[in-house]
């Protein structure tokens, strides 16, 4: 690859960009344009982030004619990745950039969610921090609202600050019709069919959480996002389901989420296999 | 293209067996072997019994009547027929005959100086404590120079079974622990035997073992004296597939017992499951799980003890190892089995930067855990907030945050302890709970029903429920 490196700038027909977006590690760039990163506007502020700022730039640009050795070259190269990165936060939140993304997205280049319930999610790149060199970069999963690491150690090294922390949730204010529906769906540990005491009651308090929100979502008339049949449910949270709807009907009635602690302990699990 | 592949799988093939057999015994008994088995004769007949000191224990007497009864032909029919014929799950693990090998080496080399933990020494045997019979050294030696392997290790040694204990022979010796497998499995008798690396010609010797097995399969008796015969045919392949089927089965129930147990605990502290995906879990480790345990329903997943999710394994070579394999009830009873790991080991350091918990007693339990140890990944400051702009997303728009009750926690994790909670809104003035002489409301409701045993439950809550969820992982010992 560095072979090809050093051809890129000197007369090969390829441009570093394309090369860039093309080499292992980095699928999870989008290519900027051309327009986006000679408007010196989109760039403000980045000559002191990157060193070599401006050799960095004329070889991201393709304009690179410096004569340096090697050693030289090597750290203009890396400047030149830095810079392209940061510039890619700004780019992807932009109309074009997010087009962009959203089509990476569609074909899930960015991996999927390994939540099991979550079944094979897309996922999309976000930082933890917009600052360079602080946290590496996470994947996103809209469907559970969680990060991840990704799978393979080429992208858990890349820099967060390249995506940045609000690229994942513009792009679904910008295309609302994109939000997964949520499910109610999730995994109780069992012993034998029994659930796990602690963490049963763990799941009983989280499911409160939920219906508290979701009432109060539906006072303000405002779509939770879940989705209603709740007959769609596999049989495993069948069981679990019925209990978040007795807490809804009886939510008042104080015992009733003590009793259904009191019948959890004894029932085994619906499902006998 | 295709015909220099197979030559080069065939190359290999032999490669592995050749040598195999003349390195392991330089002084040639198993050679002999070689040729006796055509005659049915016995391996053991021929006077190598103190090979490894311990004739008596089943698991060395039936490696090494495996590797001298096997010859290598038969071995190598054994493989192809195997490469042909697709087995349990997708057609792809064909190619795992090959990679046996290679994973076998890679043991060898690199494996055994690493860690203690050694994938060849069954751990029931450290269990039993029998330091003369196998030590490290030996064992290494015997690898590097391809010394007989069970069926159990060389089926735990494949690509993509990393996850999996060596069930102790013991385990499935005793019928009891079969129980109701035989209306699973196909062809379970023969699959039994090359499980336990049994020879068909050895049938006489086990008989009133598996008698049961001979009456309730009619036409099995007829069929045993041609058996010899029969297994060498292409059935092998079926027959390969059935005992990988009832390994697994058996596996589920093995890894639910003591030895059991404590195999895959000592597979969990060297992270052999991996880590859980999740970003605020820290690199907790997981645990194998299935999602059913009925097998061809789902493969293999991993439950992160610390956010309490189910996730897919990272390489994609897990797909084809049944969930059903590790069972639903795995995962809980580890937990419950080893109530003091700590849980989120791996992520401690970054621990600190997060508000300290109020749950300040280390010991404290709450429903029979280890406070500390409930969903330790999860509640505040581990639950990822989307934010645009440094500003958080709200609640009420289109895309706002939804999902976040499923990584929330209580920061009081008292909270959960809903007997007590009960016990002190029903307040009964008059004993036993600390906990209700706190509580200074008075109580003129009547007590409801089932109150009683809702109320001991609050007592083992604050006394005992420990140990009764450690009881509980003994009991489960079959």
């Amino acid at each position: 690859m560095e072979d090809f490196v050093s051809e890129s700038d000197s007369d090969y027909t390829s441009y570093w960009r394309d090369w860039f977006i093309s080499s292992r590690g980095n699928e999870y760039f989008c290519e900027i344009d051309e327009d986006y990163l000679t408007d010196r506007f989109n760039l403000t502020g980045l000559n002191a982030e990157v060193s070599y700022y401006q050799y960095a730039l004329d070889l991201v640009t393709d304009v690179f004619d410096l004569d340096c050795d090697d050693e030289m070259r090597e750290t203009i190269e890396k400047s030149a990745r830095h810079l392209y990165g940061l510039v890619h936060a700004r780019y992807i939140v932009t109309t074009r950039g997010l087009a962009k993304m959203l089509e990476k997205y569609k074909k899930s280049d960015f991996g999927k969610c390994p939540r099991v319930l979550c079944h094979s999610h897309p996922l999309l790149p976000v930082g933890l921090s917009d600052c360079p060199n602080v946290r590496p970069v996470k994947l996103y999963c809209a469907r559970c609202e969680d990060t991840y690491n990704p799978k393979s150690s080429r992208h858990a090294s890349m820099d967060g600050a390249y995506f940045g922390t609000s690229f994942a949730h513009i792009l679904f204010q910008v295309y609302p019709a994109l939000v997964p529906t949520k499910s109610a769906d999730r995994y109780v540990p069992r012993v034998y069919g029994f659930k796990m005491h602690a963490a049963a009651a763990l799941v009983r308090w989280q499911g409160n959480k939920r219906d508290d929100m979701r009432r109060r979502l539906r006072k303000m008339e405002i779509e939770s996002g879940f989705k209603d049949g709740e007959d769609e449910i596999d049989d495993e949270e069948d069981e679990d389901e019925e209990e978040d709807e007795e807490g809804v009907n009886e939510e008042e009635a104080g015992m009733a989420d003590y009793g259904g602690a009191g019948t959890t302990v004894q029932a085994p699990g619906g499902d006998e296999v | 293209m295709l015909q220099i592949h197979i030559r080069s799988i065939e190359i290999e093939t032999s490669w592995t067996t050749t040598p195999r057999h003349s390195s392991t015994c330089p002084n040639g008994p198993f050679i002999a072997h070689d040729g006796a088995h055509g005659s049915g004769k016995r391996p053991h007949d021929n006077g190598i019994i103190d090979y490894h000191n311990i004739t008596t224990a089943t698991w060395n007497q039936s490696s090494e009547s495996r590797t001298s009864a096997e010859s290598s032909d038969r071995r190598k029919q054994k493989q192809k027929a195997a490469r042909k014929l697709g087995r349990i799950f997708s057609s792809t693990e064909s190619d795992h005959k090959p990679a046996r090998k290679k994973r076998r080496t890679d043991i060898t080399e690199s494996g055994s100086d690493d860690y203690p933990y050694h994938p060849r020494i069954p751990d029931w045997l450290r269990l039993i404590s029998r330091p003369k019979v196998i030590t490290p050294p030996d064992v290494t030696m015997s690898t590097s120079s391809g010394s007989p392997e069970s069926w159990i290790s060389s089926f735990c040694s494949l690509l993509g079974h990393e996850y999996f204990a060596e069930v102790s022979e013991d385990f499935i010796e005793d019928d009891f622990n079969l129980t109701g497998l035989q209306s699973q499995v196909s062809l379970y008798k023969e699959a039994l035997e090359m499980i336990l690396d049994v020879d068909p010609e050895d049938d006489e010797d086990d008989e009133d073992e598996e008698d049961e097995d001979e009456e309730e399969s009619g036409g099995d008796g007829m069929r045993g004296g041609q058996r010899g015969h029969a297994r060498v045919h292409s059935d092998l392949s079926l027959i390969e597939s059935s005992a990988e089927m009832l390994y697994g089965l058996i596996h589920q129930r093995f890894i639910c017992s003591r030895a059991g147990m404590q195999q895959m605990s000592e597979k969990y502290e060297l992270g052999h499951f991996g880590v859980c995906p999740r970003t605020n879990c820290s690199m907790a480790r997981t645990l194998p799980v299935g999602l059913s345990d009925t097998p061809g329903m789902d493969t293999v997943k991993l439950f992160c003890p610390s956010c309490l999710d189910v996730y897919v394994p990272p390489n994609s070579r897990f797909q084809t190892v049944d969930g059903a394999f590790f069972g639903r009830t795995f995962g809980a009873l580890f937990l419950m089995t080893f109530p003091e790991y700590d849980l989120s080991k791996a992520g401690a350091e970054t621990l600190s930067n997060l508000p300290p918990r109020p749950a300040g007693d280390e010991n404290m339990t709450v429903n029979g855990m280890y406070a500390r140890n409930i969903a330790p990944g999860l509640g505040k400051g581990r639950i990822y907030q989307p934010k645009i702009y440094g500003f958080k997303v709200a609640e009420i728009a289109r895309s706002g945050p939804r999902m976040q009750w499923l990584r929330e926690k209580p920061d009081d994790i008292t909270e959960l302890d809903e007997a007590r909670l009960y016990a002190q809104e029903q307040g009964d003035s008059e004993d036993e709970d600390e906990a209700m002489n706190l509580n200074t409301r008075t109580v003129t409701r009547k007590r409801p029903q089932g109150n009683a045993r809702l109320r001991q439950a609050a007592k083992q809550a604050q006394n005992g429920s420990h140990t009764a969820a450690e009881g509980n992982g003994a009991e489960s010992e079959l």
